[in-house]
């Protein structure tokens, strides 16, 4: 059974998997906290910081209500980022990276 | 068929013992709420807690106006049971429809990976936008205003989680269900176990709120007892997931969000119309609305503080009407954001998609629908607490969940009193569609957990460790024989075949003797294109394939397709062969060259085919790579067309079209 073994730390050492790696982690993990944080502000400002959220901004609307709606438009906007990157870049890289391996 | 029968049993008993658990709280609020009329807010049951709080402020308003307290949201019944039957009828025919293309175990737990990702992210919008959301967020608001609102912020940021953390692999690296995900690289029993164990657990629990929803809803509208509308659910759930499998789930949740989100943007328009589609007005009538400051001086009060005038008006589009312990808001923002992504019916609808781009565009299109959802909510709950007043809406339900319904029904008699029951028809039977949507897509959820993971792959298989794993992803099945792999389990005492991917060399080189075996195999599976060598090790072969199909640009969609071609290539005609044990084997292209194959004992392990009949697959150990292989020689019921099983496919895809027709006439 001549089965076709992969080396996989060979794959794992190559400097395109580990970039495709590192700017995958570091993207997915970056935006993925930030939106927890944005997110939580949510929750916690409305607990703390009642004060804040009360200011109207526009005509009866307040701050806390703005910035309620505004965690959908940053919801769509990291989506839509992500999307973005990942067909430029992650794709890409994944290809080159399964062309050179000629796997 | 075993694996069918365990599939229905499953789902028989987890539908009766959600209905078990459901009958527990109809009785407990029912009594509960009553008294809660007059009595104080005892703390109690969260849920209790919540009814009785709600139900205190309309209290001194109902005594004002005795004619609310008995009011009831009546819906015209011939208009809504006619409603209810055409969306049943639709649905039913999907299933029809779905049964007829699901084939497979492929097809049955994962449409065959043949969903695309628009379709799979209008289902996932469908699975995830339950009653909860469409009746529960627009009641909360309706009666605590920004508090509901922030409430529904959370389910859509949730949805970065699934995004960024869990889709693509989730794609990449499952096959069914949750437990292969985790089993990837980790020892596959003990997880498998605990995967599926947590998936029937959270399936429950969901699947048992799911259905006293469902209960009640009918018992309030349509007056349909509670139990048996519970009954009634229970029947239609099983039906849709054993016949139509993943591919019928599907559809009825893409026919549902549908619906929904047309019927929320309907009324969201009729509300907007009111307001004169001027958003600042439409809040500022909520600030001046005299029945809001009554209610929200009532809610304030208990707390100790005096407001009203616009001041309560203006602090009901501020926080801490209902999450009033600021733990409780940040505890409720953890659940949300971090649970949705551990949601196994959510999981599972990755595995329905060709590609990871696919999965990414499906999270992406479902976070649109969701957040356009609860956007369109916000509008409901508060033109709900305008137009019906908070103080309306308890005397229906205290907890407010009839809020958007009893919105419908009043903003159609605004135009015309039938349109009124007509819209409320169509809502109800929305919510209806909503909830069976939602609950078949925890039931499939749950029973492939029970079926693949605990059965097949815990009690049935004894070690698929990593290198067997390997050697399957090498034989990379695409989805059908995949299937095959999954029955071969089930039919453990009818391995006697030779493996029938084998025929197709056999034809070629006309020997009538295997000619090739694994390695084989799988250069020529390399031939047709390359997998990622990720997946190459988890025996996650047929999806490599369509990932692949997916790197080569995106012709999504087609992996279904494709992966039937590639049957054809390999494992079809075997299975065409394939006949009951003990039957003749007719090698392709050797007319009148029977064989026949002697039942070989298990363990004739390692021995080479090549010099004799022996099938490959005992040269195999235990794991997935040998049943994958055993799978192939199984497949042999001739009725197989009718049902869902696997092999099934194969029989049914080899009948389709390119079949050698010496193969056909032996049929």
């Amino acid at each position: 059974m001549a089965e076709k073994k992969y080396d996989w730390s060979a794959i794992a050492r190559n400097p395109k998997f580990v970039e495709l790696h590192h700017r995958k982690r570091a993207f997915l993990f970056g935006w993925w906290a930030f939106s927890c944080v944005y997110y939580f502000l949510l929750p916690i400002g409305a607990a703390y910081t009642p004060a804040l959220f009360k200011v109207k901004v526009i005509g009866v609307l307040n701050f806390g209500y703005v910035f309620a709606l505004s965690q959908f438009f940053v919801s769509w906007g990291i989506a839509l980022y992500y999307a973005h990157i990942a067909n430029k870049d992650f794709d890409r890289l994944t290809r080159e990276l399964i062309d050179e391996l000629h796997i | 068929m075993t694996l069918k029968r365990i599939i229905i049993a499953a789902t028989l008993t987890l539908s009766l013992a959600a209905a078990a658990f459901a009958e527990e709280p109809s009785k407990a609020p029912a009594p509960g709420a009553a008294p809660a009329m007059s009595a104080p807010a005892a703390p109690g049951a969260p849920a209790a807690a919540t009814a009785t709080n709600a139900v205190q402020s309309p209290d001194p308003a109902s005594a004002a106006t005795p004619t609310k307290q008995k009011r009831e949201l009546k819906a015209n019944k011939a208009i809504t049971i006619s409603m209810f039957a055409v969306i049943i009828a639709i649905t039913m025919g999907v299933v029809v429809w779905a049964a007829k293309q699901t084939k497979t175990a492929s097809d049955f737990y994962a449409a065959g990976g043949g969903i695309t990702g628009t379709q799979n992210g209008w289902a996932i919008a469908g699975d995830y936008m339950s009653a909860a959301s469409f009746l529960g967020i627009s009641g909360l608001i309706s009666l605590y205003g920004y508090d509901g609102f922030m409430y529904s912020v959370g389910w859509l940021v949730a949805y970065i989680t699934v995004l960024l953390i869990v889709a693509e692999p989730c794609r990449n690296a499952g096959k069914y269900t949750l437990g292969d995900i985790l089993s990837f690289r980790t020892s596959p029993k003990p997880v498998r176990a605990f995967a599926a164990i947590s998936t029937v657990a959270v399936s429950t629990f969901y699947l048992t709120a799911q259905m006293v929803g469902a209960g009640k809803l009918m018992a309030l509208l349509v007056g349909i007892p509670y139990k048996t509308s519970i009954i009634g659910v229970g029947i239609l759930m099983v039906g849709y997931v054993v016949f139509g499998g993943m591919v019928a789930t599907t559809w009825v949740q893409i026919i549902k969000a549908g619906l929904l989100m047309s019927g929320a943007a309907l009324l969201s328009v009729l509300v907007m119309a009111k307001a004169g589609f001027n958003p600042i007005g439409f809040f500022s009538t909520i600030v001046a609305s005299p029945d809001i400051q009554d209610h929200v001086s009532k809610l304030v009060l208990k707390e100790g503080v005096i407001m009203s005038g616009i001041d309560a008006g203006q602090r009901f589009l501020e926080p801490g009407l209902y999450l009033k312990n600021p733990l409780d808001q940040i505890s409720l923002g953890m659940a949300l954001v971090l649970g949705t992504a551990g949601m196994p019916h959510i999981l599972m609808r990755f595995f329905t998609v060709p590609t990871a781009q696919a999965a990414r565009k499906s999270v992406i299109i479902a976070m649109f629908i969701i957040g356009g959802f609860y956007v369109l909510t916000t509008l409901l709950g508060f033109g709900a607490a305008i137009h019906l007043t908070p103080q309306g809406i308890t005397s229906v339900d205290p907890g407010g969940n009839m809020a958007t319904l009893m919105l419908a029904q009043q903003m159609g008699a605004d135009i015309a009193p039938v349109l009124g029951d007509l819209f409320l028809a169509f809502l109800c039977a929305v919510a209806f569609a909503t909830i069976l949507a939602v609950v078949s897509g925890l039931v499939l959820a749950a029973s492939a957990a029970i079926a693949h993971d605990i059965y097949v792959n815990v009690i049935k298989d004894g070690h698929a460790d990593q290198h067997e794993q390997v050697l399957a992803a090498r034989i990379r099945e695409p989805p059908g024989r995949r299937a095959l792999a999954v029955l071969a389990q089930v039919q453990h005492g009818r391995r006697h075949l030779r493996p029938g991917g084998r025929h197709h060399r056999l034809h070629r080189t006309g020997d009538g003797l295997p000619q090739h075996d694994l390695p084989e195999s799988g250069s020529c599976r390399r031939q047709e294109g390359r997998g990622r060598p990720g997946e190459e090790a988890g025996g996650t072969s047929g999806r490599c394939y369509s990932q692949r199909e997916g790197h080569q640009g995106s012709r999504q969609g087609k992996g279904r397709r494709n992966a039937g071609r590639h049957l054809h290539d390999g494992t079809g005609e075997a299975a065409l062969h394939a006949e009951k044990p003990g039957h003749r084997l007719h090698p392709a292209g050797l007319p009148g060259r029977h064989l026949r194959l002697p039942r070989l004992p298990e363990p004739a392990l390692g021995r080479d085919v090549r010099r004799g009949l022996r099938p490959p697959e005992h040269r195999l150990g235990h794991g997935q790579g040998r049943r994958a292989l055993i799978a192939l020689s199984q497949t042999a019921d001739k009725k197989a067309g009718e049902v869902f099983l696997p092999g099934l496919f194969a029989m049914h895809a080899c009948q389709a079209d390119d079949v050698d027709p010496a193969l056909k006439t032996q049929k």
